[in-house]
């Protein structure tokens, strides 16, 4: 029992592990660039995958099979850092670990909360893609909510919405200044109501409305009696509930990894001597077993 | 103007060539002059770039590498080092900046387009940040390389892997800190800070590489061997998948 823990914490178990990612990865760049395979990744974007896992309509079998070994690769990668945490741990309540090897136990803590925070945010919430609403019409969506176009403001020509996105230049639109007014409400009581610009989305506890793009107003919008607007908005509702933990976490981790770095760079450049040279490969070497 | 910039592109080249030759030779005046030229073009064809399109440069692949050049260089002018004998650090840094000057020479030698988002602040930290994490493997890479040619020597190069180490460990840190500008910036214009596709699987094969990197084990000489030839290659395959991810 002993041995098998002491492989699941091991560096080399990691080492691999991490290999059979990239070499995973390398197969997901592949594959993305598979027409055919590339509308398949674009499907996972659009719908939950709880969802798209489980429906035999949506998805081929090499692209679920693809993801389903993600899965599992990421939970040997979890089960190796949960036994080299555990280790780390009991080490330091038998003997003092230093500072910095405490800090690398956080960190690697936290890595492993942001890379289960990416999970959760995969199969959690829910998002609806490519919603095109003009002036004046609602989106319904799940949990009894409606979202109203209330109005566009588009100062810009609208030839310019005929052009793709690397096309246009800042001369020809003017991001900050366009933008849509939208009132979210449930159960028909008004709950909230905000401006919205490309880049910057109007959030509402963990739902998130998000200006993708404005569009021409089409023929079917402009016969509902909108002649005045002549520019409709395409949007994204999403909500992620575990959104602000992984963007909390993330830039911890950051830190942690930039305090280690200084933690340890002082180490390295005060090491002029040979002696010194020594205690520092020394401490790289325990760090590394 | 585009003429203008090829032209003190080629004159960039020319002195950080001539700065690699004054090198190679020991000429360490003339190697300090040209160096210093080339760091003084490069900054202008910088300027040039900047003024012209109204941003940052880093964006498109030639004025990216250009501002790598220039990081780069300064890293390797103004890094202190010890020791006289031939070839030294700077020589593995003027090949590096050789090798990214070459691979511009294919790309168009123009600003970037002004791009209606190229003054958001996460895109620009996405991408900024990248140029200075490829700048920082680089120079990672070319600890390495003198590590192991140190070692060839039969110098002891503790201090020589570390300072490797700290670099590879620096251009990671940065890396991460574009990644989550990148996340912002995904959050912020398509309502997810992740997508299924090609780009953000190269991006995480570099983070998967980074951490393969900083997770090598083992102790000893033929460690050491293995983990600076992993560490230098980080720079390589950022800068291989940069390319892909420009010409795809």
């Amino acid at each position: 029992m002993r041995r098998i823990s002491e492989q699941l914490s091991s560096l080399h178990f990691t080492t691999w592990t991490v290999v059979v990612l990239i070499l995973w990865f390398s197969g997901g760049i592949l594959l993305a660039g598979h027409e055919t395979y590339s509308r398949e990744f674009a499907l996972m974007n659009r719908v939950p995958l709880r969802h798209w896992i489980v429906d035999p309509l949506q998805g081929s079998f090499l692209i679920k099979s693809w993801f389903v070994g993600l899965c599992l690769v990421m939970v040997i990668l979890g089960v190796n850092l949960v036994f080299c945490s555990w280790t780390k741990i009991m080490r330091i309540i038998r003997i003092r670990l230093s500072a910095s090897k405490l800090l690398m136990l956080v960190i690697h803590i936290v890595f492993g909360l942001v890379a289960l925070g990416h999970f959760g945010s995969f199969m959690l919430g829910y998002r609806h893609e490519n919603i095109r609403l003009a002036e004046g019409e609602i989106f319904s969506f799940g949990e009894d909510y409606e979202l109203a176009l209330v109005k566009v403001h588009f100062v810009d020509e609208p030839w310019v919405l005929d052009k793709s996105r690397r096309e246009l230049t800042r001369n020809q639109f003017h991001y900050r200044s366009n933008f849509a007014e939208v009132m979210l409400s449930r159960k028909q009581k008004k709950v909230d109501q905000d401006r919205i610009h490309i880049l910057r989305p109007f959030r509402h506890k963990n739902i998130q409305i998000t200006l993708k793009r404005f569009i021409p107003l089409s023929t079917r919008a402009q016969s509902k009696g909108n002649d005045n607007a002549p520019v409709g908005v395409v949007l994204v509702v999403s909500k992620n509930p575990v959104i602000w933990i992984f963007l909390t976490l993330y830039p911890l981790m950051i830190l942690g990894i930039m305090i280690y770095m200084l933690m340890t760079w002082r180490i390295s450049s005060h090491s002029t001597n040979s002696k010194e040279y020594s205690e520092g490969g020394r401490e790289n070497e325990r760090e590394n077993e | 103007m585009d003429n203008f910039l090829f032209l003190t592109y080629v004159c960039a080249f020319i002195l950080y060539g001539l700065a690699f030759c004054f090198h190679l030779f020991d000429r360490k005046t003339p190697e300090v002059f040209t160096g210093f030229s080339a760091l003084g073009v490069n900054l202008l064809v910088l300027v040039v770039l900047i003024i012209l399109s109204g941003h940052g440069p880093f964006f498109e692949l030639f004025e990216s590498f250009l501002l790598v050049t220039f990081i780069l260089g300064c890293l390797g002018f103004f890094y202190p080092e010890t020791g006289d004998r031939r070839p030294g650090l700077r020589m593995w840094v003027w090949m590096e900046i050789l090798l990214l000057l070459t691979i511009a020479l294919f790309f168009p030698k123009r600003p970037s387009p002004a791009l209606y988002d190229r003054t958001y602040l996460y895109l620009y930290l996405f991408f900024g940040l990248r140029k200075i994490a490829l700048s920082a493997l680089s120079f990672a890479a070319a600890q390495f390389i003198q590590f192991r040619v140190e070692r060839k020597r039969g110098v002891r190069g503790k201090s020589r892997f570390q300072k490797g180490r700290n670099f590879l460990l620096l251009g990671t840190l940065i890396f991460l800190m574009a990644e989550y500008s990148g996340i912002i910036w995904c959050q912020n214009g398509w309502g997810d800070f992740w997508h299924w596709n090609g780009g953000f699987f190269q991006s995480t094969v570099i983070v998967l590489y980074l951490m393969l990197t900083l997770h090598l084990p083992g102790k000893g000489r033929q460690s050491e061997g293995i983990r600076s030839l992993i560490g230098g290659m980080s720079a390589c395959l950022m800068l291989t998948l940069m390319i892909l991810r420009h010409l795809g």
